[in-house]
């Protein structure tokens, strides 16, 4: 699993490559604590889209990540899921507490930017 | 039908899993994402719950079956451990829109539960053993 942010002042992009599993899940939550989206007014925007597997440990590390971004003013909004990902996402109830944008441009764009 | 016993561990996960997917036939490579879920809410299970971290003996077992003329492949997973219904103890979670009331944790049986088309519990001889059934496509 490799994490990749990018900084893009009001917005910090973060993708995910791989697995985000219970092999994984702390090595993501000790990565995404250093992300410097955890400060109002700034979103945090996860595109998944080389996130290839994710199982209730992934879950966790995402939930937390969201609640310490609710927590903190910050906005955490998802882009790109495949089909796996995407199907435990909406039987775990993610898809009604998260944004979730089919790509990144579309997502930018909501969210307010260029996607580029 | 494939068996692998083997000491249970979180180390393990990467080994069990392409033992269980690694000659998967073209027609059930759709479910290699289920049957990896599956398993690995599995093992975290019983590495956690029925060992409590101890080093402990877990039996995997995958086969495929016909039921009511339609194949199935059954994933069943066997602990020695105390007995320990995960079915029955897991509550549903919340699945509530307002991610300030959300729970963190307990999802896993509520995967399992959404991907099988059945699945089953039994303590046999000193063993929990858990067996959870997914439709071929």
């Amino acid at each position: 699993m490799k994490i990749d942010v990018i900084d893009e002042g009001q917005k910090v992009i973060v993708t995910v490559d791989g697995r985000l599993d219970a092999a994984t899940a702390a090595s993501f939550d000790e990565s995404v604590q250093a992300l410097p989206g955890l400060k109002p007014p700034r979103t945090i925007l996860a595109d998944l889209t080389n996130l290839e597997f994710i199982s209730s440990a992934g879950l966790r590390s995402l939930l937390t990540l969201g609640k310490a971004c609710r927590a903190s003013g910050a906005q955490l909004a998802f882009c790109s899921l495949n089909a796996m990902v995407a199907d435990v996402f909406k039987i775990s109830g993610f898809t009604a507490i998260f944004k979730i944008y089919p790509d990144r441009n579309e997502a930018m764009a909501a969210l307010g930017g260029d996607g580029s | 039908m494939k068996s692998l016993l083997l000491t249970a561990g979180l180390d393990r996960l990467d080994e069990v899993r392409s033992f269980l997917t690694k000659d998967f036939p073209d027609e059930l490579a759709a479910l290699t994402p289920s049957v990896e879920l599956i398993l690995e809410e599995f093992l975290v299970n019983v590495v956690t719950h029925a060992y409590k971290g101890s080093p402990g003996p877990l039996e995997v077992n995958i086969r495929q079956v016909t039921f009511d003329d339609w194949p199935h492949l059954v994933l069943e997973v066997v602990d020695w451990g105390p007995p320990f219904d995960p079915f029955s103890e897991a509550t549903p979670p919340e699945l509530t829109q307002d991610i300030d009331d959300k729970p963190i944790g307990g999802l896993g049986i509520h995967l399992i539960r959404n991907i099988a088309a059945h699945h089953s519990y039994c303590r046999d001889r000193g063993a929990n053993s858990v067996e959870v059934w997914v439709r071929c496509p």
